[in-house]
């Protein structure tokens, strides 16, 4: 059966070594629905999340793949539930959504997010939360033709229970 | 501290003496032209071999790895000169053969530009490479380099790619080469063997009934062909091979039972569909191992001793998984294991044996239609009158089978072949590079005219570079395992694959090369003694059957005991 599965990996941060790794799903044709790279509080080492919907055996290959590539330091990978796991969106929204009272109202206490920028034109949102929320307010305010533009983040992980944690053995 | 300025491509080459290399392989061109240079001034210390193409340097260097045991290294121009070796990297990586391949690149400064003979060797070469570094500065040169070998030889063998930057060759760097360098890599840090684990092998060996042994091309990297048998003869086991593990285990051992797989023989195959402990060393249950996987083994508990644990439970589920080295884990195994020989086992291995000899193998070698010449026939000529002590090293198709089958083996790396990645063309190349990274021995290469013909250009190295060198090709005007194929399962539509060969006689003349044809049966023993006794490249082809099928054989996709004869 299908599911999303979310790749954690700990890699050297060098030329060639997102290739490689994005390259074990290009193998099997498995498409990356989001990807994530940052520093890791490690100098040097970079965290790489990715996350794909595929099979238990497809998963367990590429993190055993992955496992081989040389500057890969550690990977393993998670279901959604095991995380706490949140993206990052931006919304440009026309202000003409102020001179709607429910709409406003929406927008500034029920949304769960919070104005960045305000200009005589447009708003700039900042909010987090699951691709799924943030997906569903870009649709609304799209519904209602208010919004101009829309970027969202890749995703940023955290292990949910309080005696695991994602980090890097150091050896 | 005194300082060493030289060269980048001075440093290349001293790192690569360093490293214990005595022979590149390789094709210059424009952007490795100041490596060329310095190699000028290293005639003594490095023998460079020129191919005559780039695949040729590659397939060279994979035969004298698979010959030698040690890293093989082929250098090459930008460009084209590196996507010309692409099709060896791929064959090395899936037959795990270590590499350091060097191709030049543009300068840094041009990088992206699309300058001339720019490819961005790098991307096109990952997925195929266990690592790959672009060299853009002098000062880098002598830690790649060893980086590169090491990644190359540790572990599970696998080739590297090092781009050198044209500025990075002409640069000045001071060197000094760092035999102290620890590399830290976690993928290649040598594991614990678990000692649990090899307790419960142990009592899964002694309590077996109908255990077999696979061997795998692991067997020989970590050369454990020896340990095998000591563990087989403890536990009265017969041991079987993969194709790639050809060679491990002397032939005319006792309990040497067969070869595995499509085209193996019927005993091992046959048995491991009956059997209830296999212990699978150093190999990877490749699909032309296991035939239908869902079928695979219905009876065996699967004892997987591999150093790679990305082969665990990968197409076939074991049940019990040693990761480390196969010689290491083989000789904790022994001390335990105790077992006496079963006769009920021991009696359908016999009679299997038997059947294929009865129906297959006695009717081959002996039957004469028409006095043409059966594959089989060469194959088993050259290992009788070679007595099983030269290396074979085939091509791919129906000649690659046969040799698998017929051919004998007394001792190891005597079988090299392209295996996973089943490379035409890889035969003649390879058998170069062979007899280089083993003078001492005789090297046949084996080749079908179809093969021979997409790198046959390398007769040019042999007649240049003067290497000893027996080359028979096995010639059924087809492309004959394709041909097969369309017989068997395509309603025989010979759809291009009947060949319109050229003169290989007078090819080899025009090489300089001594060569004979020979077309009937009673002609083959002697010219085959007398290409084995003749002192220099000598060149036998051999008229075989048009028509002839390798049998027997698991067609793709069905179950081992499934075969056809
Ligand atoms: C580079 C490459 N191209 C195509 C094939 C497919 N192929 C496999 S065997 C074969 C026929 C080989 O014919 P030949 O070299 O004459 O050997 P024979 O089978 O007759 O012994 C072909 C075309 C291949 N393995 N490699």
């Amino acid at each position: 059966m299908n599911r999303e599965y979310i790749v954690v990996a700990f890699v050297n941060n060098q030329i060639s070594v997102l290739n490689r790794i994005t390259s074990a799903y290009l193998k099997r044709e498995i498409n990356i629905e989001s990807l994530n790279v940052s520093e890791s509080f490690v100098k040097g080492i970079s965290t790489i999340v990715i996350s794909a919907i595929t099979s238990a055996d497809t998963i367990e290959r590429i993190v055993n793949q992955l496992g081989n590539v040389i500057d890969v330091l550690q990977v393993d990978y998670y279901h959604q539930e095991d995380l706490i796991y949140k993206e990052m969106a931006l919304y440009k929204i026309s202000a003409d959504i102020l001179s709607d009272k429910s709409d406003s109202d929406y927008i500034l206490n029920r949304s769960n997010s919070r104005i960045i920028e305000m200009g005589k034109e447009f708003l700039i949102i900042e909010k987090s939360g699951s691709r799924y929320e943030l997906e569903k307010m870009k649709e609304k305010l799209e519904s209602k033709k208010f919004l101009a533009g829309y970027s969202r983040s890749g995703n940023a992980i955290l292990h949910r229970e309080q005696d695991k944690s994602i980090l890097l053995k150091v050896s | 501290m005194q300082k060493n300025y030289i060269k980048g491509s001075e440093a290349v080459l001293k790192s690569l003496i360093e490293e214990g290399v005595d022979t590149i392989f390789g094709y210059p061109g424009g952007t490795i032209m100041p490596l060329y240079d310095e190699l000028f001034n290293y005639k003594e210390k490095i023998n460079h071999i020129l191919v005559r193409h780039e695949q040729g340097a590659v397939h060279a260097a994979q035969g004298y790895s698979r010959a030698s045991g040690k890293v093989g290294v082929c250098i090459a121009t930008a460009g084209p000169g590196a996507t010309n070796i692409v099709t060896g990297i791929a064959d090395a990586l899936i037959d795990s053969t270590p590499l350091v391949c060097i191709t030049a690149q543009v300068s840094s400064d041009k990088l992206g530009t699309n300058f001339f003979q720019e490819a961005d060797t790098i991307s096109i070469t990952v997925p195929i490479t266990k690592w790959s570094y672009q060299i853009t500065s002098a000062d880098e040169v002598a830690v790649i380099i060893a980086k590169a070998f090491y990644i190359a030889r540790t572990g599970r063998p696998g080739p590297v790619l090092i781009s050198l930057t044209k500025n990075a060759q002409i640069e000045l760097t001071n060197y000094k080469y760092r035999s102290d360098l620890v590399f830290n890599i976690p993928c290649l840090k040598r594991v614990q063997i678990s000692q649990s684990s090899i307790k419960e092998a142990i009592d899964l060996i002694n309590s077996s009934k109908k255990p077999m042994i696979i061997v795998g091309q692991g067997v020989i990297i970590s050369e454990a062909g020896g340990d095998v048998i000591e563990l087989a003869e403890r536990g009265s086991m017969p041991i079987v091979s993969t194709l790639m593990g050809l060679s491990a285990v002397p032939s005319n051992h006792p309990l040497f039972a067969g070869n595995v797989g499509m085209h193996g023989n019927l005993a091992p195959n046959m048995m491991t569909q009956r059997s209830d402990l296999i212990i699978a060393i150093g190999m990877r249950f490749s699909d032309r191992v296991t035939g239908d996987t869902s079928r695979y083994a219905p009876m065996a508990k699967i004892i997987h001793i591999d150093i790679d644990k990305a082969e665990f439970n990968k197409t076939i589920k074991s049940y019990l998984q040693i990761q480390g080295d196969a010689k290491e884990v083989v000789k904790l195994l022994i001390p335990g294991v105790k077992r006496s020989l079963d006769s009920e086992w021991d009696s359908f291995i016999k009679e299997c044996w038997k059947k294929e000899r009865d129906l297959i193998i006695d009717k081959l070698l002996s039957d004469s239609v028409n006095d043409t010449v059966s594959m089989a026939q060469a194959v088993d000529s050259i290992a009788r009158i070679g007595k099983g002590s030269v290396v074979i090293v085939t091509d791919v198709g129906q000649h690659q089978m046969f040799c698998a089958r017929y051919s004998k083996f007394n001792y190891g790396r005597s079988m090299i072949t392209s295996g996973g990645l089943g490379t035409m063309g890889f035969g003649l190349p390879a058998a170069i590079g062979a007899k280089v990274g083993a003078p001492q021995r005789d090297v046949v290469a084996i080749l079908g005219d179809g093969g021979f013909q997409m790198t046959l250009q390398e007769l040019g190295t042999i007649m240049q570079s003067n290497i000893d060198l027996k080359v028979v090709i096995l010639n059924n005007s087809f492309l004959g395992m394709v041909r097969q194929w369309q017989e068997l399962f395509f309603e025989g539509r010979y759809s291009f694959t009947e060949m319109i060969n050229p003169n290989f006689i007078q090819i080899s003349n025009a090489y300089n090369i001594v060569s004979k044809r020979v077309e009937i049966r009673e002609e083959l023993d002697y010219a085959v003694k007398e290409m084995l006794e003749f002192r220099g490249s000598y060149l036998l082809e051999v008229v075989v059957r048009n028509e002839e099928n390798v049998f027997p054989m698991v067609p793709s996709g069905s179950s081992l005991d499934e075969i056809l004869y």
